[in-house]
């Protein structure tokens, strides 16, 4: 039971003026096993949202619970994968070598085979290669494969794919939803696209800025495997209309 | 591959032909009278060689063991003091603007107060080299540990690095690329300070081979003993830059910034 | 993230409101206060330094031969001002001068590198090593060649000075992005205009790193050629005041060199700073 639980988490920032307010009360319980989409405008605190969760922060109120355990202990039980938004491999190492890089520093025997994982991200035949060497696109896989490297309980992405092109990221979303599927974790993206949120989600939640508040929760009620021939048909359509209507709600602009 | 030497080769040519029409001209421009008496043609200076082989090895076995022992104190001290400067954040400014300080010193007006307080000899040179190459090492080694990318820092927090794994495993090689510019950089000035502190008096080291030629007018002598100091300096600079080749495999090279003397 | 993660924590609003720039008055308040403040500090710090330099003295009980007190030295410091004011505005003319012609030819030769390709790949490489050598060792044959005067001094100051202005000057020339260049190109600018308008502003910020490089060696450059042909600066005068003992007269014009040396630095520093803002 892999649980994330959010009870009225508040994250508040001391600048030297005045005291800024980036998220207020969050009550959230994301379910083993499913894959929740965090959109919203720049500012809203989706992303500290997600540090939250990934003990990089610390909550300024409220408790957040992985499955049983704090953040912190989680983390140190080795339970979360994080994947930035841009790759950020350690260029000094090969592909290898960075999808290793958690299994080293873990000092556990390895609970996946590393090959196996940079195969299952498709990158089979370029395990000596170096980050300067690969695509955007291979950079995240191995981002990606080195989140799972410890089997992560949980696996938490910010905006993984925002700086790939259009049609390098919906493949990547395929294989993602893949993966996921094969590894049974709790996924949370953090995206700014509304399509990808609605593609990949079993529930898109939309934040609102000043402070971050969860404005709306939208269920996505499509069966799953998802296919990209379902982006044509119109229960998409309407579900990304719903978020869309739901982001330029409240402020009438979004940032 | 043959691509790269291909590149190697177009950027090495051009220089290597300037190089060489310089000695060229240097050469007629003498043959013709052109040249104070003071320039000597390359033949002249190679002509030399011979005749000063033996005194050049027995002043330049000092010159280079003095200014080694120089440059590796300096580089200790420097990565000692980044270390600190990086374990505690607070004592980054203040060592950085000591260190810029001690770098406004002109060596010569200090070197004097050297001689009062340590006296003559490779003590001296010692300390004078290792003042004038430590500063291009510890910026660079500041540098390096500050180029920590922040979402590395945030990974290595998440996979719940411990401090040593981070230094091992992300700050030195972070570090490595502004480590080795700085090496490089510093390599020459070390050199540069036995040197001066050679020429406030010795009566061995390629500094002392200088002035006694420079005072006896012997032209030719006196070019080939500097020559020879910038075919050192150049000689340590590459064999760092090809340790640099070998070991920083993944990045271009850092430009650490600071010039030299 | 990097980049948006800052703003996000801040909760920055959505739209960007110019009332929020500091406004000309602000500036220059603000930089008064910090010109104080640089003041005050480099005051404080001048005295910290001397009271602990009187301290060590009278504590350790050090002879006169290892380093006289701060009162010996301020005694010499105004007792003997015309002799040391003189040698301190020969080896400055020899700096700045040096510094000058330094800058000049950089710059002339930084842009005739821009106009074409295969001279700034035949020649740049060459400058790129010639600034990392030790250009000071070739000082005693500038003084085989331009003898035992000011200009010996001057050539010095010019040759170290050079490399580092010269190499930053044409990476500052090379810097606007090719967009920019298009641009101008697409406007029909001719390359005058190209270099005025374009190269030259995207490269101050270059020339001054250049600048402020240069300055740190410039001083002590000037001192070792005098040093060393025996002109009447202040390289010679510490020189010739340790070889006769007359050791707060040496103290005098290492404290002196010092202060011009740093003196000059920060002020490259600030210089800099304000063009790289």
């Amino acid at each position: 039971m892999t649980e994330i639980i959010l009870r009225n988490v508040a994250k508040r920032f001391l600048l030297p003026d005045r005291e800024v307010s980036a998220l207020e009360g969050i009550e959230l319980t994301l379910p083993t096993g499913s894959f929740t989409a965090l959109i919203g405008p720049s500012g809203c605190g989706k992303s500290t949202l997600l540090r939250l969760v990934a003990d990089v922060l610390r909550p300024s109120e409220g408790e957040i619970r992985i499955g049983a355990n704090a953040p912190s202990v989680a983390r140190r039980k080795h339970e979360i994968g994080f994947v930035f938004q841009e790759a950020s491999l350690l260029p000094w190492r090969n592909v290898l070598g960075n999808v290793c890089l958690p299994i080293e520093v873990a000092r556990v025997p390895a609970t996946r085979d590393p090959k196996a994982l940079v195969h299952m991200v498709g990158l089979a035949g370029f395990e000596e290669a170096r980050p300067a060497q690969l695509s955007g696109g291979m950079q995240q896989r191995v981002a990606i494969a080195r989140a799972l490297a410890l089997d992560p309980k949980v696996l938490l992405m910010d905006e993984p794919f925002g700086a790939l092109d259009e049609i390098t990221r919906q493949r990547m979303n395929l294989e993602l939803l893949r993966i996921w599927k094969s590894t049974g974790t709790t996924a949370v993206l953090v995206t700014h696209s509304i399509s990808e949120a609605v593609f990949m989600a079993d529930t898109v939640l939309v934040l609102s800025a000043n402070p971050g508040r969860i404005a709306h929760r939208i269920e996505v009620d499509m069966p799953r495997p998802r296919r990209l021939e379902m982006m044509r048909q119109l229960a998409f359509n309407a579900l990304e209309n719903e978020v869309r209507a739901a982001l330029f709600d409240d402020s009438g602009a979004v940032a | 591959m043959s691509g790269a030497r291909q590149g190697l080769i177009g950027a090495l040519v051009p220089p290597m032909l300037v190089l060489l029409a310089v000695g060229l001209g240097a050469e007629l421009a003498k043959g013709l009278g052109l040249l104070p008496i003071t320039v000597p043609a390359p033949s002249q200076v190679a002509a030399m060689l011979p005749t000063s082989f033996d005194d050049l090895m027995y002043h330049g076995a000092r010159t280079v063991r003095s200014a080694l022992t120089g440059y590796a104190v300096a580089a200790s001290l420097a990565l000692a003091l980044a270390s600190v400067a990086l374990a505690i954040r607070a004592l980054e400014r203040p060592i950085v603007s000591m260190a810029v300080l001690v770098d406004c010193i002109p060596i010569i007006a200090i070197a004097p107060i050297f001689v009062i307080w340590i006296g003559q000899g490779p003590h001296l040179h010692v300390t004078v080299a290792a003042i004038a190459a430590f500063f291009p090492l510890l910026v660079g080694a500041v540098q390096g540990f500050r180029a920590i990318d922040r979402n590395m820092e945030e990974l290595f927090h998440v996979i719940a690095a411990s401090r040593w794994q981070r230094l091992c495993k992300l700050a030195v090689p972070s570090a490595l690329p502004y480590l080795f510019a700085a090496l490089k950089i510093a390599a020459p000035l070390a050199l540069l300070g036995t040197l001066i502190a050679e020429w406030m008096g010795t009566d061995r080291g390629l500094g002392a081979m200088i002035v006694l030629s420079l005072f006896s007018f012997d032209v030719a002598r006196t070019w080939l003993t500097i020559l020879t100091v910038c075919g050192l300096s150049a000689l340590a600079y590459g064999l760092i830059a090809l340790i640099e080749s070998r070991v920083v495999t993944w990045t271009g090279p850092a430009d650490g910034g600071h010039g030299g003397r | 993230m990097a980049a948006t993660g800052g703003a996000e924590m801040s909760g920055t609003v959505s739209r960007p409101d110019a009332r929020l720039l500091p406004g000309r008055q602000a500036e220059a308040e603000r930089m008064l206060a910090a010109l104080l403040r640089g003041l005050a500090f480099v005051a404080l710090l001048l005295g910290a330094l001397v009271l602990i330099w009187h301290a060590l003295i009278v504590t350790l009980a050090v002879p006169a031969y290892v380093a006289p007190s701060p009162q010996a030295v301020w005694t010499t410091l105004t007792g003997e001002w015309p002799r040391l004011s003189q040698a301190l505005w020969f080896t400055l003319r020899s700096t700045l001068g040096g510094m000058a012609i330094a800058l000049v030819l950089a710059l002339v030769l930084a842009g005739l590198f821009t106009l074409s390709d295969l001279l700034s790949r035949a020649f740049l490489p060459l400058i790129v090593i010639l600034r990392t050598a030790p250009i000071l060792a070739i000082a005693p044959l500038l003084i085989l060649i331009f003898g035992r005067g000011q200009a010996t001094s001057v050539a010095v100051v010019v040759m170290v000075s050079f490399f580092p202005m010269m190499v930053n000057a044409a990476r500052g020339f090379r810097s606007p992005k090719a967009n920019v260049l298009e641009l101008m190109h697409v406007c029909g600018a001719n390359w005058w205009q190209i270099f005025l308008k374009v190269r030259l502003p995207f490269a101050l910020p270059y020339i001054f790193t250049g600048i402020r490089m240069a300055a740190a060696g410039a001083v002590l450059s000037a001192m070792l050629a005098e040093w060393l042909s025996g002109a009447p600066g202040l390289g010679t005068l510490i020189l010739e005041a340790s070889s006769f003992r007359r050791l707060p007269l040496m103290w005098a014009g290492v404290v002196l060199s010092m202060a011009a040396a740093t003196t000059l630095f920060f002020l490259t520093v600030q210089l800099e700073r304000r063009m790289t803002r």
